[in-house]
């Protein structure tokens, strides 16, 4: 009888601290990652003076990291900047979801918010391709093809997102330095104004990003006419790209992923029976997505 | 917290301005990163200066970048490796129809061994040829059959697929794909100072040394061309007490015999015969080594000299590329069989002469077109060159060979340790008179024995009876031990192994040919009941295999033939002698009594 009492009590010990403790992260998520998206976008204005859409980009690239002075610092800054808002976001919006705080939002804001979040991974994603090197180009390429599947619209689409010949960085340089961000900010503006960053969360942000960006290099890249046996997209695509391998491109490039997100944006919108199978889809999808991240990756 | 924040700019800011100092940025803008660190690079050759070339166009890389790291990433160190030569020395701009034509060469493939192997370990001489080449091999984990996992632990260190692996001596530097042949010195570089860097050097004057690299095993070509010998491992004689300075890799020794004529007496190389076509392949895949060889003794020896060749660049580049081989300026130049240029071989003012490719020495050609009458003689005219002028072949008998299933050993393609262990042995090694045989109805051709005894231990170490076997085969090759001076008449016709019987004595009876072997396998229970030397029986049936149905020892009516003439040697011992004008002729004159008596006692019936 003591044992079990103890046992019990030991249990409720560590479930306080744990929500505790998650309570916290709570806080600070957002107020981390925003800190993380400023520092990121005043880093992308200095390199903006610097980088050119058009020519040998992944050329300029490589100047802007090993001539320019102190360009290897804005890079790796705005590198890791904006990998770490991204990661900060995809938490944010997890705690989020495990918590069902989407069933205390309005339809139209948590639409905002999702869609938002997806933006900021097309960003990253734009961000990836302006490198230049081997692994952009075949990401914009990817992009390129599977925008055209799009029926009665793809032309229109992949021609309003990827450049052909020495134009095809100057399309995705657009939107990842001027109306993706706008577009992000305007979407996120409540979020914003509610959880702007103290002092506190800049200064650890500032910290570890400065820190990171003087210590680790940049990831290498291969030159776009290089030849390679294997090659991967950013690591919040692997999943699809491991989905290509197997599905047709228009099942494992378009509509599987627009399912999942429309399911997502959909949450606040369903209730009962059809809210538990949309949450469950989605935990299963997710967790199959990462399966399939970490299986292409490592095997 | 503000002021916490503040600080901690103001010393991370010191931290970025000090090592923004100390990165490296070269004095003088450079026409790629790489010249950054390697600006003083040795040059590989005249033809490839680093000054033009920088090192991006051969190595790749990423040439825009003054980090280290990021300056290497994709960069590979052996642009004439196979699997990145079409990148490297291969590119379009470059040499962009040489590497698809090595890759399709025996060399690369290594379709001969296979084939062989096929044709005896697997389909019994039915000559199937092998389904896999080297390339197919290095795609798979798995091996088939017992063919290719000896192929591949065995055999598998000489072919153009194989990467060259750090530091000096014979394994480290063969393969490669073009550095293979083509570099002659290996790279050398200071860690103190990374510009002055010794590259390899390249050259199209490939010394003998890269090709003996690998033609120092099975036939031995390479060995025996420069005069050695490679004896059973003793060492001996000793010097200073130990085994002698005369080594080879694999423990072995040699010793000193005549080199064949052509290093002996012209210090000709490898390359002074062997043309561009059969060294780096016409393009076409051959499934034997015959068939992409090119030069033949007769290209040089009795060569037909034409003006070159309208359009023909090959024939002016090659010189020019060579650098050290005159210029044709209007000489007259041979051809190969196949069409190759032998641009070493000239006719000009002052009568032929062939170039040595490695120094351009001039090597005076006594070149005749008188048919001489040794060389004219009814009934020798199949006889290759090489059945007369090759007076010893390396023989190696009774290479007995155990499989081990339990043990592991190191897949050479794969490069990882994979179950089932080889050990080679070998009775004995001899370099002595050839056997001689048919390498096709054309064709008589020295041969050497290549006899295979395997046994199959399983992972219990017992013995597989099942899987055992036993392959007592026969294989003509050119030895390359060529001399000047032809062996004698009696030489084949009066020596029983000559003609492929083997060692002994050979008489004739009123009832036929009876021979004696030296060797009595049968006492000796050798588990055969004819000698390991004996390629055919006196009534010319063949004892041992061949690779090729082509392949053959003389028959009856050829050894009948051939013994016919021996009673006759001893006193009609000169090519010039009227009796061999029509041999068949001058018998029917003896036995119907026309002919002056002679003292032989017997005519062969």
């Amino acid at each position: 009888m003591r044992y079990n009492r103890g046992s019990k009590r030991f249990l409720q010990q560590t479930q306080k601290v744990m929500a505790k403790f998650f309570n916290k992260t709570s806080l600070y998520l957002p107020r981390l990652s925003l800190a993380a998206l400023i520092i990121c976008l005043v880093s992308g204005v200095v390199l903006a003076f610097q980088y050119r859409p058009f020519g040998n980009v992944f050329q300029n690239v490589e100047e802007i990291t090993t001539l320019v002075p102190y360009g290897f610092f804005f890079r790796r800054l705005h590198y890791a900047s904006g990998e770490v808002f991204a990661i900060l976001v995809l938490l944010h919006v997890a705690d989020y979801f495990f918590r069902s705080a989407y069933k205390r939002q309005s339809f139209f804001d948590w639409f905002q918010l999702g869609l938002g979040a997806a933006l900021c991974f097309f960003i990253l994603f734009t961000g990836f391709i302006l490198q230049g090197g081997l692994e952009g180009y075949f990401a914009g390429t990817i992009l390129r093809n599977l925008l055209e599947l799009i029926p009665f619209v793809g032309s229109a689409a992949s021609h309003m997102v990827i450049g052909r010949g020495h134009a095809f960085y100057f399309l995705p340089y657009l939107y990842h330095c001027c109306f993706l961000p706008l577009g992000l900010v305007f979407l996120l503006r409540k979020h914003i104004r509610d959880w702007l960053p103290d002092w506190g969360s800049m200064t650890v942000a500032t910290m570890m990003l400065f820190i990171y960006a003087l210590a680790v290099p940049m990831p290498k890249a291969l030159p776009p006419g290089a030849e390679t046996s294997f090659i991967t997209g950013p690591w919040f695509f692997l999943g699809v790209q491991e989905l290509l391998r197997h599905f047709s491109p228009l099942w494992a490039g378009l509509f599987l992923p627009a399912l999942f997100a429309a399911l997502f944006l959909s949450l606040p919108a369903l209730s009962g029976v059809w809210a538990r199978v949309a949450r469950y889809t989605l935990l299963t999808g997710a967790g199959v997505y990462a399966v399939l991240s970490v299986k292409l990756y490592f095997f | 917290m503000k002021k916490a924040f503040f600080i901690f700019c103001v010393v991370l800011t010191g931290m970025l301005i000090v090592l923004e100092h100390q990165r490296f940025r070269p004095d003088q803008p450079v026409s790629e990163g790489c010249m950054g660190c390697h600006a003083g690079a040795s040059d590989p050759d005249k033809s490839h200066p680093v000054a033009a070339f920088g090192c991006f166009s051969c190595h790749l890389g990423n040439p825009y970048s003054l980090d280290k790291d990021r300056a290497h990433a994709g960069m590979v160190l052996n642009p004439g490796d196979l699997s990145v030569a079409a990148q490297g020395c291969g590119q379009e701009k470059c040499h962009p129809g040489i590497v698809s034509r090595v890759k399709n060469s025996i060399m690369a493939t290594n379709k001969g061994i296979l084939n062989t192997l096929y044709y005896h370990w697997i389909t019994n001489g039915k000559e199937a040829a092998s389904p896999v080449d080297v390339q197919a091999l290095l795609a798979v984990d798995t091996r088939a059959n017992l063919a290719e996992d000896h192929f591949v632990k065995l055999c598998a260190s000489c072919h153009f697929w194989r990467e060259r692996t750090p530091g000096q001596g014979e394994f480290a530097e063969r393969g490669g794909g073009c550095s293979g042949c083509h570099v002659v010195k290996r790279g050398e570089k200071t860690t103190e100072d990374l510009s002055k860097f010794t590259h390899s050097e390249l050259s199209t004057r490939i010394p003998s040394h890269n090709c003996v690299r690998c033609h120092n095993r099975s036939a031995r070509a390479g060995l025996s061309y420069e005069g050695k010998y490679e004896s059973e491992g003793y060492g001996t004689p000793f010097e200073h007490g130990q085994p002698n300075s005369r080594g080879l890799s694999g423990r072995r020794f040699y010793l000193d015999l005549p080199p064949d004529v052509h290093h002996a007496r012209s210090e000709m190389a490898c390359i002074d015969c062997h043309t561009h076509l059969e060294l780096m392949g016409d393009g076409k895949r051959y499934e034997y080594l015959e068939e992409q060889r090119d030069v033949i003794c007769k290209d040089c020896h009795e060569p037909r000299f034409v003006e070159v060749r309208q359009g023909d660049e090959t024939a002016e580049r090659l010189p020019r590329l060579n650098s050290v081989v005159p210029p044709l300026e209007g000489a007259k130049v041979a051809y190969s069989q196949k069409g190759a240029p032998l641009y070493n071989l000239r006719q000009g003012g002052h009568g032929a002469a062939l170039y040595l490719k490695l120094t351009g020495k001039a090597v005076s050609m006594n070149i005749s077109t008188e048919k001489k009458a040794y060389h004219a003689l009814p009934g020798h005219e199949r006889l290759s060159c090489q059945s007369c002028h090759s007076p010893y072949v390396p023989q190696c008998y009774g290479c007995h060979v155990t499989y081990h299933k339990g043990e592991f050993q190191k897949d050479k393609l794969l490069g990882l340790e994979t179950p089932g262990r080889w050990r080679e042995g070998r009775s004995y090694m001899r370099f002595e008179t050839p056997i001689l045989g048919l390498a096709n109805e054309q064709t008589i051709s020295p041969y050497s024995p290549c006899q295979v005894f395997v046994s199959v231990f399983d992972k219990d170490l017992s013995y597989n009876d099942g899987e055992s076997f036993a392959i007592s085969a026969m294989s003509p090759f050119d030895p390359h031990t060529t001399q000047n001076a032809s062996r004698t008449c009696l030489d084949c016709h009066g020596d029983p192994k000559a003609l492929g019987l083997g060692q002994g004595l050979l008489s004739a009876t009123k009832d036929g040919l009876l021979f004696c072997p030296t060797y009595d396998s049968v006492a000796s229970n050798f588990g055969q009941d004819f000698a390991p030397e004996s390629f055919a029986s006196v009534n010319g049936t063949a004892l041992h295999t061949a690779s090729r149905h082509e392949r053959r020892p003389f028959n009856a009516k050829e050894l009948k033939a051939i013994l016919g003439v021996t009673p006759c040697l001893s006193c009609h011992d000169t090519y010039e002698d009227p009796i061999y004008r029509d041999f068949k002729k001058s018998l029917e004159r003896l036995r119907g009594g026309l002919a002056r008596a002679c003292g032989v006692s017997f005519v062969y019936p």
